[in-house]
């Protein structure tokens, strides 16, 4: 069966990852690097995404809203417990999957077929722990943090387009964003962001080590990582939810 | 010294190497010669351990590498160096960077002895100057001799190059030929090159070994490979017009 022989293959990759690394030295640069790759470089983009989607979350809200026994701050309510719950990790880990995953298996699958990682091989080096758990260690120190601050640009952004185009007022979404506030649901997120940021380096590094071929194959590498990883995250996403929230 | 003793490589039913016995003299620049697909880079890939034999034994000098296991094989694998077909350079790194790498990795040298190592290295390939570029910014000619600087930067004592003239001109070509022959005998290095490029062969081979359906068939000297009376080697060796025209002469 593939996918028991893809498993098998997977953990193979992952102990190789996790042995002890030739020289401890030269990581912490590598990690630097690769954080700034995979977190600071989608600073930009996350923030523009989850600060739209925050807005759609509140006028949405705000167009349901039509019987008069429903308190205006549900609103604030429902954009935090959104963008908090969900919107924040799962959402923002499948948009850096897209972007980064990608880029992880092209970048190792490149190397694979011009023989680079063959190359630190011969010379005696641990290829795949120098290569991606660098990438892993990064993406699941930087993750957490990007998502902390998605939650803080999905609310407050979000809110205040929704304030500024008159959905609600000001007081009413202040007092929906503060109602009931648990920093459970917080730490509950930022759990499920340490998982997906792990699946996405490591099955994205996954698909670009084992690339066989030419740049046709790096391409179909890179299209693989980011869907194996996306279908992992909803499974991982649905299981963790179950596990933590019931 | 390299040592193949009745090596054996299957990929499914497709039997690549059938039984590769052979020494590689230390000091001599050791020639693997052959069609294409008849297992010349298969051979070389088991030799450096990118691929495991079925069965056989390689040795460099005393040590028997195939029975080691990854952590043994580091110790070996820090005096072997190797010059891949396309150079194989580290893309994100510079020229510099690149020769430097197993500097890093395996020494505990200063940043100046690594500096000034690298200069003298870069010295010996004719790339003085060219530190700062990126791999990118090379021609084809300055990066294999990038890779070949690489390859020798923690002083190997066997040298792999792995089709060292491929797409490069006829001068560029004959000036890697013969930094792989001054490198090889400066170092004193096990060197084995991997080609089917004739003037190669007979510009700086020692030993040539004619490998035909993954084995070798034939065995000898850049003097003997245009004499001997061999019907495969022949037709391999002088495939152009070029090399039909020497045989006349020699004739």
């Amino acid at each position: 069966m593939p996918i028991f022989t893809s498993i098998g293959k997977f953990t193979e990759l992952m102990i190789q990852v996790f042995t002890k690394p030739e020289r401890w030295k030269v990581y912490p640069k590598l990690i630097t690097k690769e954080m700034d790759k995979i977190g600071l470089q989608s600073v930009g983009i996350m923030s523009l995404l989850v600060l739209f989607m925050g807005a759609v979350v509140a006028v949405q809200t705000a167009s349901n809203i039509e019987s008069g026994w429903v308190p205006r701050w549900t609103i604030g309510y429902t954009t935090r417990q959104s963008i908090i719950l969900e919107f924040s990790s799962t959402i923002v880990c499948l948009i850096i999957t897209g972007k980064v995953g990608s880029n992880i298996a092209s970048e190792i699958g490149t190397m694979r077929i011009t023989d680079q990682i063959d190359a630190l091989d011969i010379m005696g080096i641990n290829s795949a722990s120098y290569l991606i758990l660098p990438k892993i260690i990064a993406a699941v120190f930087i993750l957490p943090f990007l998502v902390l601050l998605a939650m803080f640009v999905g609310v407050f952004g979000g809110g205040a387009i929704a304030i500024l185009s008159g959905v609600v007022s000001i007081t009413d979404f202040e007092a929906g964003a503060q109602y009931d506030f648990r920093v459970w649901d917080v730490m509950y997120s930022l759990i499920k962001t340490v998982f997906f940021a792990f699946i996405m380096s490591s099955v994205s590094s996954y698909h670009g080590y084992y690339t066989r071929g030419g740049a046709l194959e790096v391409g179909q590498s890179s299209t693989r990582a980011v869907v194996y990883s996306i279908i992992i995250i909803m499974i991982a996403n649905f299981l963790l939810t179950q596990l933590l929230l019931l | 010294m390299i040592r193949l003793e009745s090596l054996q490589k299957s990929f499914g039913d497709h039997q690549v190497l059938k039984g590769i016995t052979a020494v590689f003299e230390p000091g001599k620049v050791n020639f693997i010669i052959g069609k294409s697909g008849e297992g010349k880079s298969v051979l070389a890939r088991c030799m450096v351990g990118l691929e495991e034999v079925n069965s056989g034994n390689i040795f460099y000098d005393q040590a028997e590498f195939t029975k080691m296991d990854r952590w043994e094989r580091k110790h070996v694998r820090k005096d072997i160096g190797m010059l891949f077909q396309g150079a194989a350079l580290f893309d994100s790194m510079t020229v510099e960077e690149n020769v430097q790498f197993p500097m890093k990795m395996f020494t505990t040298m200063t940043a100046k002895e690594r500096a000034d190592k690298t200069e003298e290295i870069l010295e010996d390939v004719g790339l003085i100057g060219k530190n700062k570029l990126y791999p990118s910014e090379l021609s084809g000619g300055m990066k294999k001799r990038t890779g070949l600087a690489r390859a020798i930067a923690l002083n190997p004592k066997y040298l792999f190059v792995d089709e060292p003239n491929s797409g490069l001109d006829p001068v560029t070509s004959l000036m890697i030929d013969k930094l792989v022959r001054e490198i090889t005998d400066r170092y004193k290095m096990t060197t084995v090159v991997i080609s089917h490029d004739m003037n190669s062969v007979i510009e700086i081979s020692d030993a040539i070994f004619f490998i035909s359906k993954g084995e070798f068939v034939w065995s000898g000297d850049r003097n003997s490979i245009l004499k001997v009376n061999h019907p495969l080697l022949n037709d391999f060796v002088f495939a152009s017009q070029f090399m039909k025209e020497i045989r006349e002469k020699f004739r």
